[in-house]
């Protein structure tokens, strides 16, 4: 028994190794899937801002494409059996974008013009995604 | 103060600039209408009395992407050019109401089930309000109708033969009736409208649609949302997104239908261009059609869907609204803002000239028969 001992040691240390990495990857990969949807709400943010000081619309619409092409990668590398609080994490953004398409529509000489309403629903849903975020992350 | 009266410039001016493009194709549209339609097939079509005519004037209005002030000039042309009532009213509810990406961005984000309600109240309301104001109104001339009517000897309301005209010359014609004389006439309209909308919108507090649409109190809140969308210019494309974050953070199914149906048929320039051409009887059987079908609408689906949350797949969520972006079109702006200019223009035009006819308006009242 005491010479067995010696020679399991190195097999435990790499299953050790293997397992650090495996966790360390795991982990990696669960960080980089939130920290693409923080990001995402960061860049979100932005613009919801942008909305409210009255960006040039033009330059406003692209964002809110470039910003809804990210949220469709975002969605698809997810895959087809996402947790339903990520999912609900992903409609919720998808809402978030839907009233950035309204921030778009509405301009007035070249610039952002929206109604109180929206903008004040704008504000509403970053709030609702940070918070889903934070369920998420928890 | 100056705050109230910068956002009542801007709302006005919004209504102007949104709607300006819609008003000026409608309007050289309308032209066209009154120039050419007798001739063609579609007054045929619009014109037989039983159901098909009213159901194709719906079908129609659900096909065009234009919104309720832009579809004033098309409405009134129609009805100078000889179309029956009912036909004109569900056209002018249909249009603005329904289309097909309001359809399609609805089903991507409210979920198909409220997407089924809109469709069908959108289809079947615009059909009975048409056959509520036909009934109701009678086939009465207003003053404006008949100022509007006699103008080209061979539009539609001529049933002699026109001399003979060449094709640029009937084109001609058509401009000057639609630009010339329908523009100005409803333009005055149009610009009160929007002037009194923009006061509404100022004294209404900002958060009134979150703040109803999650009442706890529904058939209030459903008369109210009701009330204050038909007053106000919402545009359905626009409201959809709106509509649905409230939906998701608790909100009435029934309200938001409620919300999206009236606001996006009606609003304060439309009634009172309406009310000019069609009069008061048909405008209140309109409104108050809309309102108590409406209502009862928003009910039965606050029955049918208690609880209702969106329930949408992600991917198709934004694939669906990519295809309703695809098919919803963006004026240019300079575009729209040549439009607004043009639409201003007509505003003016039509204000000068009711300032204009003051004398003769006083004269008649002071003379010893009027």
């Amino acid at each position: 028994m005491s010479e067995a001992a010696p020679m399991r040691r190195p097999e435990q240390r790499w299953r050790l190794i293997a397992a650090v990495l495996l966790w360390l990857s795991t982990t990696a990969w669960a960080g980089g899937g939130v920290a693409a949807e923080s990001t995402w709400i960061e860049h979100a943010e932005g613009l919801v801002a942008a909305a409210k000081g009255h960006a040039d619309v033009a330059q406003f619409r692209q964002d809110v494409e470039t910003q809804r092409e990210r949220l469709r990668e975002i969605v698809r590398q997810e895959g087809p059996q996402p947790t339903p609080e990520r999912r609900q994490l992903h409609v919720s953004m998808i809402l978030l974008n839907a009233l950035l398409k309204s921030a778009s529509d509405c301009h007035q000489g070249g610039r952002v013009v929206c109604p109180a309403q929206l903008l004040r629903q704008l504000d509403e849903q970053v709030n609702v995604v940070q918070g889903q975020l934070r369920a998420v992350q928890g | 103060m100056s705050n109230a009266l910068v956002q009542m410039a801007s709302v006005s001016a919004g209504i102007v600039l949104e709607a300006g493009f819609w008003i000026v194709i409608s309007l050289l549209a309308g032209g066209m209408i009154h120039e050419f339609l007798p001739t063609a097939r579609l007054r045929a079509a619009m014109h037989r009395s039983g159901v098909f005519g009213v159901l194709g004037a719906v079908g129609l209005g659900a096909l065009l992407p234009i919104c309720s002030c832009g579809v004033i000039p098309l409405a009134v042309s129609f009805y100078l050019s000889g179309v029956r009532l009912a036909a004109v009213m569900a056209f002018a509810v249909a249009t603005p109401v329904i289309n097909p990406a309001a359809v399609i961005l609805s089903y991507a984000l409210l979920g198909p089930q409220l997407t089924l309600a809109y469709v069908v109240f959108g289809l079947v309301a615009p059909f009975l309000i048409g056959y509520f104001v036909e009934q109701g109104s009678g086939a009465r001339m207003t003053p404006v109708a008949a100022r509007l009517e006699p103008c080209c000897a061979s539009g539609a309301g001529s049933t002699a033969q026109p001399a003979r005209t060449s094709v640029a010359q009937r084109f001609w014609r058509a401009l000057r009736w639609g630009f010339g004389e329908l523009g100005p006439t409803l333009g005055l309209y149009i610009g009160a409208g929007a002037a009194l909308a923009g006061v509404l919108a100022a004294a209404l507090p900002s958060d009134w649609i979150s703040h109803y649409l999650g009442a706890s109190a529904p058939f209030t809140s459903l008369l109210i949302v009701a009330l204050f969308g038909a007053s106000l210019y919402v545009c359905a494309v626009a409201h959809i997104p709106l509509v649905a974050a409230l939906l998701a953070a608790g909100a009435g199914p029934g309200a938001a239908i409620v919300f999206l149906v009236t606001g996006a048929a009606t609003n304060l320039p439309e009634f009172i261009a309406l009310q000019r051409v069609f009069g008061t009887r048909a405008v209140l059987l309109y409104v108050g059609g809309l309102v108590g079908l409406s209502l009862l609408a928003g009910t039965f689906v606050n029955v049918w869907l208690a609880g209702y949350r969106p329930l949408v797949d992600p991917i198709r969520s934004l694939d669906w609204s990519d295809l309703a972006a695809r098919l919803t079109p963006v004026i240019p702006e300079p575009v729209a803002v040549a439009s607004a200019l043009a639409v201003t223009g007509l505003i003016a035009w039509g204000f000068a000239r009711w300032l204009w006819r003051i004398p003769s308006r006083l004269k008649t009242v002071h003379s010893p028969g009027g």
